[in-house]
C-alpha cells in the first residue's frame, strides 16, 4: 500500500530531518508512528501525503514510485487519500456539510452523489443531523470526527492521520480511535501518527518507531 | 474497435459534464462572494468603471470626429483665384480650358459681383467694401475633380499644374487643413490609444489587488482544497470567475458612464450641429463596439485574476515549508 525505500529528508538550514527511512504498510493494517516531538514523525506523514518529496530515496504508493512524480499529478494521487490533522483543517465559512462535501466536489462527484456520500460519511461518523451546523459551534471531538467524515467522504483506501487525537482528552482520543478501528475492520488502512503510548499500545498493529529522524 | 469507442464518447460525456458542473459551481459561488460584501464590491467595480469610462469617452469622440471630417462636404474642392486684371472673357477661356480637363468633373464661375455679395453675407465686413472705390475680389473658379483624382498626391499635382497657367494668381486647396486635421486627429488617436493601454493596466492592477486581498483571505481555503486534491485549475477557477465577474460589472457599468456623458452632451452638440447647417450628429457606438470593449473589459478582468492566482500558486510552491 505504502513504502518508503530509504528516505532521507533534508530541510535548508535545518539539517537532516529523516535519515535512511523504511518501511512497509500492507493493506489492511493500522500502522502507528511513534516517537518525540521532533523525532520525524510528522515528517513521514507529510511526505506520505506527497506535501513535501524526499531529498533521498523513493516513496511507493500503490505501486507507484511517487518521490520525484509531476507535481501535475499530485492531485490526482492526493484524491485516493484520506488526510486527517491535529487541528482538523476545516473550514469555519461553511456548514458541516460543505465541509465534508469539499473532497467529493474537487473530485467532479455529481450533487446527488455528493449529497448521498456525504451524509453516508456524517452517518458513519455519528454526525448525522449536524449538516447545517457550523464547525466553530462544535466541540473539538465533534470537529475531529467532522475532519473523519470529510477524510473517509471519497473512500480512499489509505488515511493518514497527523497526530489526530492530540488536541483532545483521553475519553474522546479512545473513541475516535475506536472509530478508526471500526472503519480499518471494514478495509481502510491507517497510518497514524501519535506519541499517546497508551493509545498506541491499545490499537496498533505495527509501530514505527522513530528517535532523531532514524527508525528503531 | 466498435468496442472501444463507445466507452470514449460516454468517458467524454462524463468529462464534459464534471467541467460543467464545476465551471457553473465556479461561476454562482463567485457570483455569491461577490454579493456578501456588496461595499466592497460596489467600489471595485467602480474604480474599474471609472478607469475604463476615459478611454470609452475619448474612443468615441475621435469616431465622432473622424465622421465629422467625413461629414464635410467638398473637401476635395480647389479654389483658382485668377489675377485681378483677368477679365470675364480671359476667364471664360480658362473655364472651358479646365472643362476640357478629364479629371475635372464640375467647375463654376464666380465673378466679381458673385463674390463681392457672398463677401457681403458671410463676412460681415461688407461695410470695410463700402468704403473702397472698387470691386477689389478677382474672379475665383470653383473646380470640383473627378472620384479618380480624389488622393492628395494626384490632387497636388493637378494643382501645381494650374498654378502655373498664366491668369492664374493663386490656386487654393481646402484638402490642406483638412490634411491637418486629420494628422492631429491620427496623433490623438495614437494618444487615446496609449491613454487605453496605461487606463487599461491601472485596471488590471485594481482587480489584480483585490482578488489578492481575495486569495489573502481564502488562504486557509486554499491550503486545505490543495491537501484534498484540488489542481490549480480548481483553485484558480473560482478566482478567474471572480475576474470575469469584476470585468463584466465594470465594463458594463463604464458604459452605463458613457451613456450618461452622451446624452449629457447631445444637446450642446445638436445646437451647435444646428449652426452648421444641421448635417451632422453625434453618434453613439454601435452594438458591435460596445459587445467588443466590454469583451476586453472582461478578458482584463479574467486576465488580472489568472496572474496573481497563479503567482500565488506558485510561491506556494516555491517557499520553504
Amino acid at each position: 500500500m505504502l513504502r518508503f525505500e530509504r528516505v532521507g529528508k533534508r530541510y535548508p538550514g535545518s539539517g537532516e530531518v529523516l535519515r535512511e527511512v523504511s518501511f512497509a504498510v500492507e493493506r489492511g493494517q493500522m500502522v502507528f508512528i511513534t516517537g518525540h516531538s521532533g523525532a520525524g514523525k510528522s515528517t513521514v506523514l507529510r511526505l506520505a501525503a506527497l506535501i513535501e518529496r524526499p531529498s533521498r530515496g523513493d516513496i511507493l504508493l500503490a505501486g507507484k514510485r511517487v518521490g520525484r512524480i509531476s507535481a501535475h499529478a499530485i492531485p490526482f494521487l492526493r484524491r485516493r487519500l484520506g488526510l486527517i490533522f491535529q487541528d482538523y483543517r476545516l473550514l469555519h465559512d461553511r456548514s458541516v456539510f460543505d465541509n465534508v462535501a469539499l473532497p467529493l466536489l474537487i473530485a467532479g462527484y455529481g450533487p446527488e452523489e455528493i449529497e448521498r456520500r456525504t451524509r453516508a460519511a456524517l452517518h458513519k461518523v455519528g454526525l448525522a443531523g449536524f449538516e447545517r451546523r457550523y464547525p466553530i459551534t462544535l466541540s473539538g471531538g465533534e470537529q475531529q470526527r467532522v475532519g473523519i467524515a470529510r477524510a473517509i467522504a471519497t473512500r480512499p483506501p489509505l488515511i493518514l492521520a497527523d497526530e489526530p487525537t492530540g488536541n483532545l482528552d483521553p475519553d474522546l482520543s479512545v473513541e475516535i480511535m475506536e472509530m478508526f478501528r471500526d472503519f480499518n475492520r471494514i478495509g481502510i488502512t491507517f497510518l497514524i501518527a501519535s506519541h499517546d503510548q497508551g493509545l498506541v499500545s491499545r490499537f496498533a498493529d505495527r509501530v514505527i518507531r522513530l528517535e532523531r529522524g532514524r527508525l528503531v | 474497435m466498435s468496442t472501444g469507442r463507445p466507452g470514449a464518447v460516454a468517458r467524454l460525456k462524463r468529462w464534459v459534464g464534471v467541467w460543467l458542473r464545476l465551471q457553473g459551481h465556479a461561476l454562482f459561488s463567485s457570483l455569491g462572494r461577490l454579493w456578501r460584501t456588496p461595499w466592497m464590491t460596489l467600489v471595485t467595480v467602480l474604480v474599474i468603471a471609472v478607469t475604463l469610462v476615459l478611454p470609452l469617452a475619448f474612443y468615441l469622440v475621435l469616431e465622432n470626429l473622424h465622421a465629422l471630417s467625413e461629414h464635410l462636404e467638398n473637401h476635395w474642392r480647389v479654389s483658382l483665384y485668377l489675377e485681378p486684371e483677368v477679365d470675364r472673357k480671359k476667364a471664360g477661356e480658362l473655364l472651358r480650358k479646365l472643362k476640357g480637363d478629364r479629371a475635372v468633373a464640375e467647375v463654376r464661375l464666380i465673378d466679381k459681383e458673385t463674390g463681392l455679395a457672398q463677401f457681403r453675407r458671410y463676412s460681415g465686413f461688407g461695410d470695410v467694401l463700402q468704403a473702397l472705390p472698387d470691386n477689389p475680389l478677382p474672379i475665383v473658379i470653383e473646380v470640383l475633380p473627378r472620384r479618380a483624382w480624389e488622393d492628395p498626391e494626384k490632387l497636388a499635382s493637378l494643382v501645381e499644374r494650374w498654378q502655373r497657367w498664366k491668369g492664374v494668381d493663386f490656386v487654393q486647396w481646402d484638402m490642406r487643413w483638412l490634411q491637418r486635421l486629420k494628422g492631429w486627429l491620427d496623433l490623438a488617436e495614437r494618444g487615446a490609444m496609449l491613454l487605453g493601454v496605461i487606463l487599461g493596466s491601472a485596471a488590471l492592477l485594481v482587480v489584480g489587488n483585490t482578488v489578492r486581498l481575495e486569495i489573502e483571505d481564502r488562504r486557509r481555503e486554499i491550503e486545505v482544497m490543495l491537501l484534498l486534491g484540488a489542481t490549480d485549475r480548481f483553485v484558480r477557477r473560482p478566482f478567474l470567475y471572480l475576474g470575469f465577474w469584476y470585468g463584466c460589472i465594470g465594463g458594463g457599468l463604464a458604459w452605463l458612464l458613457v451613456y450618461g456623458l452622451y446624452l449629457g452632451l447631445r444637446p450642446q452638440v445638436d445646437r451647435l450641429a444646428g449652426l452648421y447647417d444641421g448635417l451632422y450628429h453625434l453618434r453613439f457606438a454601435t452594438p458591435g463596439e460596445i459587445a467588443i470593449f466590454w469583451g476586453w473589459a472582461v478578458l482584463l478582468g479574467m486576465a488580472a485574476a489568472w496572474l496573481v492566482v497563479s503567482r500565488y500558486l506558485w510561491s506556494l510552491r516555491h517557499s520553504p515549508a
